[in-house]
């Protein structure tokens, strides 16, 4: 890498001392890349085996990658923590302008460990840094009025972030997001628990700078490329127009779309909540990332009467997307769009992550239906499928937790089914509720075994779509395919590069782009660095408990038909046991000392 | 042909314009972009260029998909040099 990269640059912040050193780690970035590469090395430098991840030392990492800030969609920031939802590795990625503006603020990575003794946020512009009171915000009602207030508070405005938690992240709600420029998130895994524990409301970056290159005319003509590529690629017009939303109708007509708590995987009303309906009826917006073209963020305007005023009215601007849809929506059997979004609004404004919450809510409908919780334990709820305001009045008291019931649905499915039963229907994969795919193997299997438990690391639905029968359906076959989409997605997570565009950045592409900083790796040399970051989360997990020898595995997802490929308890077994000897082919490296 | 900030509604706030502006003169980063694309008070409600007078063979607008920017006939003096010499921005308004 060029030696003046601010890249290299890792802020260290304690918020027990309230106190930040800057260090230089060229070795960290040269070997690993950034992002997800760099991000596992300090989780394992600094989050000591075994502790509580809601305790000052579980330490959150955030990293970017060399390609930030230089060429297109390279705008993702990855936060790596221990996850106080699954005791594992915790990992989450988000976009919006964080990733640009740490890159600008003269950053490769930021590492805060600690936990404060009074509310704060963190502001960090460029190299000052300010440890502020924000006891004034603690408690807020909503989220987005104490994004407002920091919003008028700090310097920055277009060249910053602000990462914030809502009530669900000080409640320690397991699956508490952190949400980023209004409508990102960091959603997986509970990072706002995590923010939660250290009394950390937010934390703000900006910065401009000049970044370093090597070579001005090969940057300009890689940059060309990269940009036409991306704005004329037809996935990218299909991201544009409808966004993920839409993938509703595709997958509901494949019959993979997870409904009413997977009793189905059909819904006989996605017609009314499909991306087509959101965007003729609601479409007020679209947003983009940080130097990215493609502008995939669907933002639904939404117009409400208040009940006591005539001709008073409101309108809240809500994003929505197929994750939102699939697990507020089919899932819970809400086809009532004007409701589907009050449901969103109302979780985004408590900061929860959207697709937990409704796969617990679902549980929770079944586990009513079926008498094993009443309404001793619902305090008078009646959870019904489609029931939204039931749904909404009980996300509300997630939050506040008033009973034992609560409180284990704070905690995620697996607590719940552990005390109340329902677990054949309690749809978690490694602790991790599942994503919205009940496409066929690659998919369930894809989410037991990767890094993160959910659909982002392997795309599982996406080999069940386009497999050839003969090659993939078998174990040995399908776990071959996830791993190799897992160890290659390794690469683009450590250049920060949006998923969205891995059809655009391939290998050799991959290789221009880091020549223009001077990294000079050959084509062999990134699918080896790939292969080792993914060794290195399983060695974080392995460490930290997790073995592919007792997966926990939901019966539900074999009794619902598949639209393609078979699964049972034997091809699982199989499967787990091919990654297994994968995983473990080479010793897996010892700890890195510091 | 100069630029014209026509219709800042279909900004979708990529920010594409300001890194091209950079490249234009041969930078990578914001250091010493001459627009700037920032929110109104929040993502919700859309943005705001703060830009140049305006180059000629805008490259900001070249890379605006959306068409928010634009290049127009007429201009003023090339930007980056009024920036850089004397830091003069104007906030654009739409061109009639
Ligand atoms: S494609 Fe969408 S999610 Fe990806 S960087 Fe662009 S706007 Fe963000
Ligand atoms: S018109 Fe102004 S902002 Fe656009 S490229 Fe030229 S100098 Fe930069
Ligand atoms: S003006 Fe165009 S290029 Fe600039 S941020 Fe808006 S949409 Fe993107």
């Amino acid at each position: 890498m060029l030696k003046h990269d601010p890249l290299a640059n890792v802020l260290y912040l304690d918020l027990s001392k309230k106190s930040f050193r800057i260090e230089q780690r060229h070795d960290l970035f040269e070997r690993h890349m950034g992002g997800a590469g760099a991000a596992i090395q300090l989780l394992h430098e600094e989050c000591p085996e075994g502790c509580d991840a809601l305790s000052p030392e579980n330490p959150i990492v955030f990293a970017v990658g060399p390609l930030t800030g230089l060429f297109p969609l390279a705008s993702k920031t990855v936060a790596m923590f221990k996850s106080p939802h699954t005791g594992n590795l915790g990992e989450s990625h988000c976009d919006g302008r964080s990733a640009i503006a740490i890159r600008m603020a003269g950053y490769g990575a930021i590492v805060i460990k600690g936990a404060s003794d009074i509310p704060l946020y963190i502001a960090i512009h460029g190299n000052q840094i300010y440890f502020r009171d924000a006891s004034s915000l603690w408690k807020m009602k909503s989220g987005f009025t104490a994004g407002r207030i920091i919003r008028e508070n700090e310097p920055g405005a277009g060249l910053r972030t602000i990462m914030r938690i809502g009530r669900a992240g000080e409640e320690l709600v397991s699956y508490a997001c952190v949400t980023t420029e209004t409508y990102r998130h960091f959603g997986r895994l509970g990072l706002g628990a995590v923010f939660g524990s250290k009394r950390l409301k937010a934390v703000v970056v900006s910065g401009k700078r000049s970044l370093p290159i090597n070579d001005k005319r090969l940057y300009r003509k890689v940059y060309d490329e990269i940009y036409h590529a991306a704005v004329n690629s037809p996935a990218m017009k299909k991201y544009h127009n409808l966004g993920t939303a839409g993938n509703v109708l595709s997958l509901n007509e494949f019959g993979g779309l997870p409904t009413r708590n997977l009793k189905q995987a059909k819904f006989e009303k996605a017609l009314e909540i499909s991306g087509e309906a959101f965007a003729k009826q609601y479409l007020g917006r679209r947003l983009s990332c940080s130097h990215c073209p493609v502008g995939c963020i669907h933002i639904a305007a939404l117009r409400e009467s208040y009940e006591d005023e005539s001709y008073f009215y409101k309108t809240s601007m809500i994003s929505y997307d197929y994750e939102l849809i699939y697990a507020l929506g089919s899932m819970l059997g809400v086809s009532d769009i004007e409701g589907l979004l009050k449901l969103m609004d109302r979780i985004e404004v408590l900061g929860l992550d959207a697709i937990s919450t409704g796969v617990i809510l679902a549980w929770a409908t079944e586990a009513q239906e079926r008498g094993i919780i009443s309404k001793k334990e619902t305090i008078e709820i009646e959870f019904s499928w489609g029931n939204y305001t039931a749904y909404m009045n009980a996300v509300q008291l997630i939050i506040e937790q008033p009973n034992e019931f609560y409180k284990r649905l704070a905690k995620g499915v697996v607590h719940a089914a552990c005390v109340y039963g329902g677990e054949d229907y309690a749809l978690a994969f490694g602790g991790n509720e599942m994503p919205g795919y009940h496409t066929g193997p690659g998919a369930h299997i894809g989410a037991l075994i990767d890094a993160r438990h959910s659909h982002l690391d392997n795309a599982g639905y996406s080999i069940d779509q386009t497999a050839s029968a003969e090659r993939h359906f078998t174990p040995e076959g399908v776990a071959e395919a996830l791993l190799a989409e897992e160890r290659w997605r390794q690469v683009l997570s450590s250049l920060v590069v949006c998923f969205f565009a891995r059809g655009v950045y391939r290998p050799d592409i991959v290789l221009r782009t880091l020549q223009v900083s001077d990294f000079n790796f050959s084509i062999d040399d990134i699918h080896r660095i790939g292969d080792e970051i993914h060794r290195e989360k399983y060695r974080f997990k392995i460490r930290e408990g997790f073995s592919l020898d007792n997966l926990r595995v939901p019966k539900r997802i074999f009794e619902t038909p598949l639209p393609v490929g078979k699964l049972d308890e034997e091809f699982i077994h199989k499967a787990a046991l091919y990654v297994k000897a994968e995983v473990l082919k080479h010793p897996l490296r010892p700890k890195v000392s510091n | 042909m100069r630029l014209v900030v026509a219709d800042m509604e279909k900004c979708i706030g990529c920010q594409s314009c300001m890194s091209a502006c950079a490249r234009r003169q041969g930078e990578a980063g914001l250091a010493n972009t001459c627009i700037g694309v920032k929110s109104v008070g929040g993502m919700a409600r859309g943005f705001i260029a703060v830009v140049c007078i305006a180059c000629d063979a805008p490259s900001c607008a070249k890379v605006c998909l959306t068409n928010a920017l634009s290049p127009r006939e007429k201009g003023g003096e090339c930007v980056s040099v009024l920036l850089t010499v004397s830091g003069v921005v104007t906030v654009a308004m739409p061109v009639l």
